[in-house]
């Protein structure tokens, strides 16, 4: 496939319609600083990618170069914005075009993919590589070249050279030894927990049988238990009527310690029961003699109270006071009303008075009287009290004695000391806690079946342990296996790409020699380094790096020849033109003409040439040295701004054959001088 | 030691040239031309010796083939003269030899010392050579390669991961493989 023409119009610096048919051969476009020339190759290079790469990812104050893909100015409508570039195989021509509003027809693109690119050797981005390899520009030869990182070189000449599905492969293993070593870390962690369990385990069986008895001190146990509970039981069966025999045991001995602990105060208070009882007689006794001299003293009870009396006294004396007072009314009493003298109503007066003081002497003897009477009634009451009391607390004693007996009787203990009863108590505390201990013996019996428990505890978890190390070994060995599938992987694709660029580097080597970048230093030596990180390095004389020792010129020579190389070396590209924009920069003259002879021998060899360069001259050399056998195959097109400014072809001369034998004669013809 | 002007003959006829012997101020020369190019190529036996007498040959060739670099027109200036001496350059000569064909003027200049056999003489005439390193690189089949490379794992394990099969998939395969 060549490059049959590019047509564009608001693209970039181009405002209005320009198309560029490509010659067969070779075609030559010269023309000033900023008059398109870059654009062409950018046009196609936009019209096969949608980018360019020349820029990759560089952005500006939030802008990219999307932001100047298209013609911002005055010029046509968006929609009449394209990029369209065609192709070239025989007969058979085909394009792809993008606007600034459309996506390029999909199926087409794919189309010009596949027979740009040969489908099982191509890399994932076919076109994106292809355009990266096929355009040469100035900045990529700067770049790209003899200043590459050696990783980044060989990454750009592995991708060349094709085979790239070796990078899915060892992608593959990757992925795999990654699942691998997951797997095995898990089972790793599951042999980790495995073992934890199987130390738990033993750990447990240690314990109980750290608390397991000899069998004769069970045997033992069982012997004195029976006899403290009076049953033949088996052992297993022997522990429930024990428990019950201790708890019952335990209630008498706690009510033992009671009643020894209260018989001391109990013996003191039946022995205060004779002294309460001689107080109660006492009390009696005073109670009695209160109550009969209260008797007595209500035998000369008064009819009328001495208040009543007293009372009757301030009435009358209060009458005779009124009475003074007052005197005869008209003869007559002003109290009764009956006709008095004066001597008379006086002696009735006086005889008032007299009666009104034995009245009032009469009250208080009753008074008193009352007085005394009420004394012998609190006596009385006091002695009623103090009697009732008295009989209360020796009642009170008496029945804590009561009490006490009875407790006694009830527990079976005779009348004794309280050291008898604390010697009983203590004997069968001793009991009990031998009871208590023996029971502790006989619930041995019962760790047996817990060790059983816990060794079998112990049997599945090494079995679980076991399987967890199997699974643990199978993971590891599938991670060795898997490791090995990668690294065959990376060595087949390092080994397979290394064949291929053992004979591709004599091809770098040529170009090298035919550049002559140096002229000490005519050879180049390219060798490969590095295992897991491959480097393409370059050497000259004696291992000297010519990127230290180039100047600039040599340098882009040096790196125009690898990138030449890199592009004849595309085992998978169809596309047979080599784009080269401005490829002279800093290259002198004489390398220059070494430049243009490649050329020569590149169009010679087939491949379709297109070379943008800004001398007029240069142009010139270019077109007359590659190699033209008939009218039609080459073209010079000379680009600049037409009279409205618009960048266009200012001029398209097509190239004809210079003459075949002008200094020799032809085959069979006699020479010409 | 190889004749300079005989193998250059055989050279440059088998890559489409016309060439043929001419003698040229007491010289034996060559002349050649295809399409695009054209020239004369002289042999000298020592570099000391190219050096004195390069441009008088030169010279004189294009004044004897005036009139055929007349009628070449734009091709004319394609015209070479290779310069090729069989003995080895000294660093004096070998400085000279790249002034000589840094020098642009009139015609394009190979100045070569040190032709000693075939291999050497295509080296220099290498500007008008089609190029000689042309490798054409087969697909690789990977897959073989990596077969080749595990022959001590388990066909059914490189089988797995030389398939399409899921990776969960080769992995229960490798560890019951194992």
């Amino acid at each position: 496939m060549r490059l049959a023409f590019v047509d564009l119009c608001g693209f970039r610096g181009y405002r209005k319609p320009v198309r560029i048919d490509f010659a067969e051969r070779f075609t030559i476009i010269d023309g000033r600083n900023g008059v398109g020339k870059s654009t062409i190759f950018d046009a196609i290079e936009f019209a096969l990618t949608g980018t360019l790469g020349k820029y990759d990812d560089a952005t500006a104050a939030g802008e990219t170069i999307a932001d100047y893909l298209w013609w911002t100015g005055e010029g046509p409508a968006p929609e009449q914005r394209y990029v369209e570039v065609g192709f070239r195989s025989g007969e058979e021509e085909t394009s792809i075009r993008r606007t600034q509003i459309g996506a390029p027809d999909a199926e087409r693109l794919a189309r010009i993919t596949a027979r740009l690119s040969d489908p099982h050797l191509a890399p994932l981005e076919p076109l994106r590589q292809l355009c990266t390899t096929a355009i040469i520009r100035d900045e990529r030869i700067t770049a790209l070249s003899l200043d590459l990182k050696e990783t980044d070189r060989y990454a750009l000449l592995r991708d060349a050279l094709g085979a790239n599905d070796s990078e899915l492969w060892i992608s593959r293993g990757a992925e795999l030894v990654t699942l691998a070593k997951r797997r095995t870390a898990a089972a790793q962690q599951e042999v980790t927990a495995a073992n934890g369990k199987v130390a738990t385990a033993a750990r447990r069986i240690d314990e109980v049988r750290a608390n397991l008895v000899g069998e004769a001190a069970i045997g033992q146990a069982v012997s004195r238990l029976r006899a403290f509970v009076d049953t033949q039981v088996s052992p297993d069966q022997l522990a429930s009527p024990v428990r019950q025999r201790i708890a019952a045991l335990s209630a008498e001995v706690e009510a033992l310690e009671d009643l020894s602990s209260r018989w001391s105060r109990v013996e003191t208070e039946r022995l205060r029961l004779g002294e309460l009882s001689d107080a109660v007689s006492a009390a009696n006794a005073e109670r009695d003699a209160a109550a009969a001299a209260l008797q007595q003293g209500m035998t000369t009870h008064e009819p009328v109270s001495a208040s009543s009396m007293a009372a009757g006294a301030r009435d009358l004396i209060t009458l005779v006071t009124l009475g003074r007072q007052i005197g005869l009314r008209d003869g007559h009493c002003p109290l009764c009303g009956s006709g008095k003298s004066h001597e008379e109503y006086e002696r009735g007066l006086t005889a008032a008075e007299r009666l009104a003081r034995a009245l009032d002497d009469q009250g208080a003897r009753v008074a008193m009287h009352e007085q005394a009477q009420r004394t012998l009634e609190g006596r009385f009451t006091s002695a009623e009290q103090a009697a009732g009391a008295a009989e209360s607390a020796r009642l009170s004693v008496v029945r804590v004695v009561q009490e006490f007996d009875q407790e006694r009787r009830a527990r079976g203990v005779a009348a004794g000391t309280g050291d008898q009863i604390a010697a009983r108590a203590a004997s069968l505390r001793q009991s009990l806690d031998a009871a208590r201990k023996d029971l502790r013996i006989l619930e041995t019996l019962h760790l047996s079946g817990e060790l059983e428990r816990a060794q079998r505890s112990e049997s599945d978890a090494k079995n679980r342990l076991l399987r967890a190390q199997e699974r643990f070994g199978r993971a590891r060995k599938a991670e060795v296996t898997a490791q090995a599938l990668h690294d065959a992987a990376r060595r087949a694709a390092a080994e397979t790409l290394d064949r291929r660029l053992e004979r591709v580097l004599p091809l770098m080597s040529e170009l090298y020699r035919r550049l002559r970048p140096h002229p000490v230093w005519s050879d180049i030596e390219y060798s490969i380094r590095g295992d897991v990180r491959r480097f393409l390095k370059l050497q000259v004389g004696e291992e000297l790096n010519p990127q230290f020792l180039f100047s600039s010129g040599q340098r882009r020579a040096t790196g125009l020849a690898f990138l030449l190389s890199v592009n004849l070396s595309l085992a998978w590209s169809r596309w047979e033109s080599i784009l080269l924009d401005d490829p002279v920069q800093h290259i002198d003259d004489f390398r220059a003409i070494h430049l243009a002879e490649v050329a020569a021998q590149l169009v010679s060899d087939g491949c379709q040439i297109i070379c943008a360069v800004e001398d007029a001259a240069l142009a010139d050399l270019l077109c007359r040295r590659l190699p033209i056998d008939r009218i039609g195959q080459a073209k010079r097109i000379t680009l600049g701004p037409d009279t409205e400014g618009a960048l266009g072809k200012l001029s398209e001369r097509t190239l004809t054959p210079l003459l075949r034998n002008s200094l020799l004669a032809a085959p069979g013809q006699s020479a010409v001088s | 030691m190889i004749d300079i002007l005989t193998a250059s003959i055989a050279i440059l006829t088998d890559v489409g040239f016309t060439s043929e012997g001419i003698s040229v101020a007491d010289r034996t020369a060559l002349a050649f031309e295809d399409s695009t190019v054209l020239g004369f190529l002289f042999a000298y036996d020592d570099p000391s010796q190219l050096v004195a007498t390069w441009a008088r040959d030169a010279d004189a060739a294009t004044a004897k083939y005036q009139f055929g670099l007349r009628r070449a027109g734009q091709k004319a200036w394609n015209t070479y003269v290779v310069l090729l001496a069989s003995g080895v350059a000294h660093y004096g000569d070998s400085v000279t030899l790249s002034a000589i064909e840094e020098d642009l003027s009139g015609t394009r200049k190979i100045a070569r010392a040190g032709i000693g056999d075939i291999a050497d003489l295509r080296e220099a005439l290498l500007p008008l050579l089609p190029l000689q390193s042309a490798p054409v690189l087969e697909p690789v089949d990977v897959v073989a390669e990596i077969r080749q490379r595990t022959t001590e794992l388990s066909p059914r394990a490189v089988d797995a991961f030389l398939s399409t099969a899921d990776e969960a998939v080769v992995i229960q395969i490798l560890e019951e493989q194992a």
